[in-house]
Order: structure tokens, then C-alpha cells, then sequence
């Protein structure tokens, strides 16, 4: 190309003035000449790049909500809740733990041969585990960040909370699978919500003293001793009579109750929820 | 002036071992350095100060809050504080700006387009603008570091509390955040190991051995503990804390009897730092 | 990095590496020609500011969508004119331009703006391009100029897709006619 666009042309193409040929003409010399583009910043406010570099920076290094993140929005969480829940994928571990867990349960309840009195008692033992070890792990997940979370002014009991619902969006559910899968778990298939209610609030009181893995420990061995001991005297039923579930109600809200105390009379502490 | 945050009496221990004895002291505005050997208590003292930590006993208060004494306190203080642990254990999976975002939902910004043009701000702060993009696995060391400074930065905090912030930083980038630390308008406090990062920002030093506060005063008040007790000569001097033979040949000798044909030479912080260490048992310009 | 050296292309493969530099020097380089050719596009400068941020987010998600053949300056336009499209279709909302509609701007589109580019050169076509109403002009523009589809161009003109397509047919028969008779004439 031997010609370039001069300034009287540039201020009349950028006003529309010029005629549709000599338009057309600048239009397409434009898109092969370097020196013509580069003339044109001439024609604009001189931060016109910056601006939109501003603008473009902003949106290409914002992270692009994730697919899990887009999904909880669309459930209806928060965008911020949605960040904090899906924060380093932190949902994945609890998911992944509560699908396990549900699946070596489904394999003890269902293939280890067992009577029917012990498979319903080992049904009970371990299905109001997984919500417990998925909400445990779902604490523990983003443990190295704690030193960095700790002196935010977001609420601990919010972040336990939130953690514990994504984690329990996936373990109830896989619970649930168990006693559809294994055959002549019909009557219990419910059974196990109580208990594990009740559990899983102990767990997360727990939390606000112990280590996510003592917690685990605890909660895990002191159920499945329970509940063998009640094998062992026969009276596994006494957990999923009415009674028995009303109990474990009313021993959640007891739960919960100590749990917004612990939280909001909490001196400092290093697990501090 | 009224304090931006105070020590009364704080003291830490764990288990039985002490960590921090019974400290009292007030923060203004400014650059305040703390300045010791390592597990002498200057990361309890940061700790403490950034509410990560509970006290043993005593009260910790913070813009007027007083974060040992109720949870609302403490939840206030918190809105006021940056706090930059010794080190960090990132989520590698995530991107730098991922990482600020996330901090920064958890330090109440709520509204996203506000959050998103903070955490831009912060990572121009400390040169990252060009990386948030980028996987956090992929940043270099020195860059991880700018990256754990910028969470602290975000929100402006009144206080600002910084461990060993310039550890893993080559001497570019220690200047360039020696230039933002003294930019900043509210209380700074940093630790170090670095005596040139005192004598270069600080406009307080604060000398901490064995749990205790052993010199807070100025850094010129610093370098008076160690006048006339440096001296350079052809050999060494007789009980001298630390000597070594300089680029000129002759020795530097800091404290002792000076050899009489050494003459004296204007200490540096370094010189004032090791003295007090020798002398650990007679505090000097310690102010209550 | 000096990132000023580097030709257009050279950028595009900085970009794809994540390099953020390089699309900031994309940005300084492009920044202007392109709003100031949007802007001939839409009386509305707001939508195309947007139209252009647009384009450089898309060129950030995509840069491999750049065949290597062609220049950059014609591809960008293409994704430019694209966005601006489909910020008028959805006013409300950007759509994010899918990479294959990135890559779908076929090099036919250059050759036709060469032929054209050529003609326009020698003047004759000038001649003929006047003689056609505005609107003829804008349709020939649309899909001649900026290679939209007929879709696209009905979007960005807001007029029904029949009516490009019968304003593109009469656009080009008449500009032959004129054409012919201008050679004939001379």
C-alpha cells in the first residue's frame, strides 16, 4: 500500500462525513496497515486503551464462575456463599468421602452375609456416619487456611455451616442409596435421619474443641459402640421406635443449642468455629 | 494521640512453657518493626495482636475494641486488621485473583464488582496486576509472598500486621514494599530478622528476647545503646560480641575493650542489635 | 518484557500462554481503529465500548482461534463486529462468542475486501457505490465489508433476514449494472 490515511480524512470518517466509497476505502486499508491503526489512537481520548484495558483486566482475570459454583447459583446460594463454599474445591473432598463411605456401608450392609437383626444394626451403625465424616472432612478441608481465615470478621459458624450443607447435598443423598440398593432396607430407609441429625450436630459442637480427625474418631467409635451394645442386649428396635427418633430430635435441638452458645460466648481459641 | 491497638499485661503460654510474659504497650500510627531471634515471641506477639491466638491472660485491645472480651469486639477488631502470617499454605488449584476474591468475601465484601475491583487494587499494590489470572502453582516463591501480603492489604486495614514479610523477597522487590509499607496511612506492624529493613522503614523498633521486650524507642534511640562501643582497628577487640575482617582488612569489633590504636565507627542497627542481645539481662529504654 | 517488539501474531501466541502483557499491548495497538469503526456501525458509543471489551475478552479466552493465515487486524474486526452483533441482539446481556465462531471467518471474506479494496482504488466502484441508496450501502457493508451472515447482518441493521438478503441481491446487481456501464462508457 503506498498511501495512508491523513488527518483531515481521519476527523471526517470519525464524524461519518465521509462518502461511502472513500469510507469503504479507509475501512479496508485499515485492516492491513499497521501505521494507518496506530495513527488512529490520534482520533480517540488518549486513555480510550486504558480504559478498556481497565475494563478487559477485570473481567478476564475475575474467575468465571465454575460449573458447581453456576449450579449452587442456580439453586439459589448466594454468589458470595457460592465463592466460599467452592472455595479451592475444597466440596470435593466431603463429596468424594461421603460417596465412599455410603459405598463400603452398602457393601457391609448388603455382602457380608449377615443376619437380619445384625444387618439392620450394622444399616444403622454406619449409615449415620457418612453425613458425620462428610461434614468432619468438609471442616477439615481447608485447614491450611485457617491461620489466614481466623482473623476475618465472617462468621466461623457461617463458614462451618455453609461447608456442612454442600457437604450434606451430596452425603444424604448417597445415604439414601444405601438403603434402596441393599435389598430389605425398606423399613430402615429412613431410620438413620435422626441419628445422623443428632451426630452430626455433636460433631460440629466438637469441632469448636477438638481436631477434625479426633472429632471423627470420637463421634465414629461412640456410635457404633452404642449401637453394638444395644445389638448385644437385643434392642436394636429401641432406635427406630417413635420414641427413639423423638429422642434424637429433641437431642439435636439440644445440640444446636449449645452449639450457637459455644459460638457466641467463645473466648479465643485455636479451633474457634 | 490514642492508641490504634494496646497490649495490657498480655502474657502467653503453651502449655506451661511461656511464649510472651506479661507485656504492655501501645501502638500509633506508623511503621513499627519487631525486631529478634527466632522463637523469641515476635510470631505469639503477632498472633495475638491479629486475633488468631487467645492470650493467657491480660487485655488485647484494637481500634477500641477489646478482643478478649467478647466475640462482638472481636468481630469488630477483625474489620480493622490485615494480618499476613510467616508463612501460608496455599491452595495451589487456585488463581491469584481466585484466592484474593475468596479472602475477601470472608472479609464482608459482599457486593462482587466492588470485591473484583479491590482485589485488583490489592494485586497492583504488591505487582501481581498482570498475574491474577494465573494458578497460584505457577507463581514463583517471591511472588507468593506479594500474593500473601495483598490478602492483608485488602480493605485498607487500620492495622496492619505483617510476619516476616520481606523473607523469600530479593533486594528489588524488598524496596518496592519498604515504598508501599510507607505509603500507607494506619498502624504497621512487621517483624523481621532483616535489621536493614528497620533502619530503612520503621519509625519504631521493638526488640523482643525470650518472651520479653528488651528496647522500644526509636531507631535513632537504637543506635545511641551502641555509640562509641564499635570499633575498627587491625585486630581484634578483647570480649567483643561479634568481629569480622572487613573488604579493607581491618577488623570490626562490636563491644569489648577497644585496642588502642582501633578508632570508633558509627554503629548500625545490626551493631545496637547485638549488643542488646549480649545484655540480655539488663533491659535498656524498655518504656512501659 | 518488551513485549513492543512482537508483530500481532507473535502476541496472539503470548496470549495463549496466559501472558497478560500481551494482550494489554493488543489492546494499545487496536484499541482505537477498532471503536472508531465500531462506532460507524452504531450511533449508540456505549455499546461500542462494550462491543470492544468484549472482542479482547474473547480474543483472551480464544487466541488459538487465530488461523495464522491473514492479519490480525481482520480477524479482530471480525470478532469486534460479531460482539457488537450480539450485544445488539441481547441488549441486556453479552453472550460470550463461542471459539467456532471465531474461527468460522472464512479467508473468502479477505479476498472479497481485496477485490473490493482494489476496485475502490481504481475508482470505478466509488462511482457505482454512489449511485446505491444508503440502504443498499449498509447492506453491501454488512455483508460484503464486515463478512456477517445474513443473520448477523439483519441483527446488527434490525431488519428482518429477508430483506437483507433481497437488498444484498438487488445491491450487487445494480453495482454489476453500474459497473458495466461505466466500462462501457470508458
Amino acid at each position: 500500500m503506498t498511501w495512508h490515511i491523513d488527518a483531515p480524512v481521519w476527523e471526517a470518517y470519525a464524524e461519518g462525513r465521509l462518502e461511502p466509497a472513500a469510507e469503504l476505502s479507509v475501512e479496508s486499508h485499515l485492516v492491513g496497515c499497521p501505521e494507518c491503526r496506530s495513527a488512529a489512537r490520534s482520533q480517540v481520548p488518549a486513555r480510550t486503551a486504558d480504559a478498556v484495558w481497565s475494563d478487559v483486566r477485570l473481567t478476564i482475570s475475575a474467575p468465571s464462575p465454575s460449573l458447581p459454583q453456576r449450579a449452587m447459583q442456580r439453586l439459589g446460594v448466594a454468589p458470595d456463599d457460592a465463592v466460599v463454599i467452592s472455595a479451592a474445591d475444597a466440596f470435593l473432598v466431603p463429596w468424594a468421602v461421603a460417596v465412599g463411605f455410603a459405598v463400603v456401608s452398602a457393601c457391609v450392609v448388603g455382602l457380608a452375609g449377615l443376619g437380619p437383626a445384625s444387618r439392620d444394626a450394622a444399616f444403622l451403625a454406619l449409615a449415620p456416619l457418612v453425613p458425620v465424616l462428610a461434614v468432619v472432612t468438609s471442616y477439615d478441608a481447608l485447614d491450611p487456611l485457617r491461620e489466614l481465615m481466623a482473623p476475618t470478621p465472617y462468621s466461623k459458624l457461617r463458614l462451618a455451616l455453609l461447608r456442612a450443607a454442600a457437604a450434606l447435598a451430596v452425603a444424604v443423598p448417597a445415604t439414601m442409596m444405601i438403603g434402596l440398593v441393599v435389598p430389605h432396607m425398606d423399613d430402615l430407609a429412613l431410620a438413620w435421619l435422626a441419628p445422623a441429625l443428632g451426630l452430626t450436630l455433636a460433631a460440629l459442637v466438637l469441632l469448636t474443641w477438638l481436631e477434625a480427625w479426633v472429632t471423627a474418631v470420637l463421634v465414629a467409635s461412640a456410635w457404633v459402640t452404642v449401637v453394638a451394645l444395644l445389638r448385644v442386649g437385643d434392642r436394636v428396635d429401641a432406635l427406630t421406635t417413635p420414641l427413639g427418633q423423638v429422642a434424637f430430635v429433641v437431642a439435636a435441638g439440644g445440640l444446636v443449642l449449645a452449639l450457637v452458645l459455644r459460638t457466641s460466648t467463645l473466648r479465643l481459641q485455636g479451633g474457634e468455629l | 494521640m490514642s492508641a490504634i491497638a494496646s497490649f495490657d499485661s498480655v502474657s502467653k503460654k503453651y502449655g506451661r512453657a511461656p511464649a510472651l510474659r506479661a507485656t504492655s504497650l501501645n501502638l500509633h500510627r506508623g511503621v513499627v518493626g519487631l525486631l529478634g531471634p527466632n522463637g523469641a515471641g515476635k510470631t505469639t506477639m503477632l498472633r495475638l495482636l491479629s486475633t488468631a491466638l487467645p492470650p493467657s491472660s491480660g487485655r488485647i485491645v484494637v481500634c477500641g475494641f477489646d478482643v478478649t472480651e467478647s466475640h462482638a469486639d472481636r468481630v469488630e477488631a477483625r474489620r480493622r486488621i490485615g494480618y499476613c502470617p510467616q508463612e501460608v499454605t496455599f491452595p495451589r488449584g487456585m488463581t491469584a485473583f481466585a484466592f484474593l476474591d475468596y479472602l475477601a468475601v470472608l472479609k464482608e465484601w459482599t457486593d462482587k464488582g466492588r470485591r473484583h475491583a479491590e482485589v485488583e487494587r490489592v494485586l497492583d499494590l504488591v505487582h501481581l496486576g498482570d498475574r491474577g489470572a494465573m494458578k497460584i502453582a505457577k507463581l514463583s516463591g517471591g511472588q507468593r509472598r506479594r500474593l500473601a501480603i495483598a490478602q492483608a492489604l485488602v480493605g485498607s486495614p487500620d492495622l496492619l500486621i505483617l510476619d516476616e514479610p520481606t523473607t523469600g523477597l530479593d533486594p528489588e522487590q524488598r524496596a518496592s514494599l519498604r515504598g508501599l509499607l510507607s505509603g500507607l496511612a494506619g498502624t504497621v506492624l512487621i517483624s523481621t530478622h532483616q535489621t536493614e529493613d528497620v533502619s530503612a522503614l520503621c519509625d519504631r523498633v521493638l526488640v523482643i528476647d525470650a518472651g520479653a521486650i528488651r528496647f522500644d524507642g526509636t531507631v535513632t534511640e537504637l543506635l545511641a545503646t551502641a555509640a562509641g562501643r564499635v570499633h575498627l582497628g587491625p585486630a581484634a577487640t578483647s570480649g567483643a560480641v561479634q568481629t569480622w575482617k572487613t573488604g579493607t582488612g581491618l577488623v570490626r569489633s562490636v563491644g569489648g575493650q577497644p585496642a588502642p590504636d582501633s578508632s570508633v565507627v558509627d554503629p548500625s542497627v545490626e551493631d545496637a542489635y547485638l549488643l542488646l542481645r549480649s545484655e540480655r539481662h539488663t533491659p535498656q529504654g524498655v518504656n512501659p | 518484557m518488551f513485549v513492543q517488539q512482537f508483530s500481532d501474531s507473535e502476541l496472539l501466541g503470548a496470549i495463549a500462554q496466559g501472558d497478560e502483557a500481551a494482550l494489554r499491548e493488543l489492546v494499545e495497538r487496536h484499541s482505537a481503529w477498532l471503536l472508531l469503526r465500531l462506532r460507524r456501525r452504531t450511533p449508540d458509543q456505549d455499546l461500542a465500548a462494550e462491543a470492544l471489551h468484549d472482542a479482547f475478552v474473547a480474543v483472551w479466552r480464544s487466541p488459538r482461534s487465530f488461523r495464522g493465515d491473514g492479519d490480525v487486524g481482520a480477524w479482530l474486526w471480525g470478532i469486534a463486529i460479531r460482539q457488537l452483533v450480539s450485544r445488539l441482539r441481547k441488549r441486556a446481556q453479552p453472550v460470550p462468542m463461542e471459539s467456532r465462531m471465531l474461527s468460522a471467518l472464512s479467508p473468502t471474506v479477505r479476498s472479497a475486501e481485496d477485490e473490493l479494496l482494489v476496485a475502490v482504488e481504481h475508482g470505478s466502484v466509488g462511482d457505482a457505490l454512489r449511485s446505491l441508496s444508503p440502504e443498499l450501502r449498509q447492506v453491501l457493508q454488512a455483508t460484503v465489508i464486515d463478512g456477517l451472515s445474513t443473520r448477523e447482518a439483519a441483527h446488527l441493521l434490525g431488519i428482518p433476514q429477508g430483506t437483507v438478503k433481497s437488498r444484498a441481491r438487488i445491491a450487487k446487481s445494480k453495482l454489476r449494472e453500474q459497473l458495466i456501464s461505466l466500462e462501457a462508457r470508458s
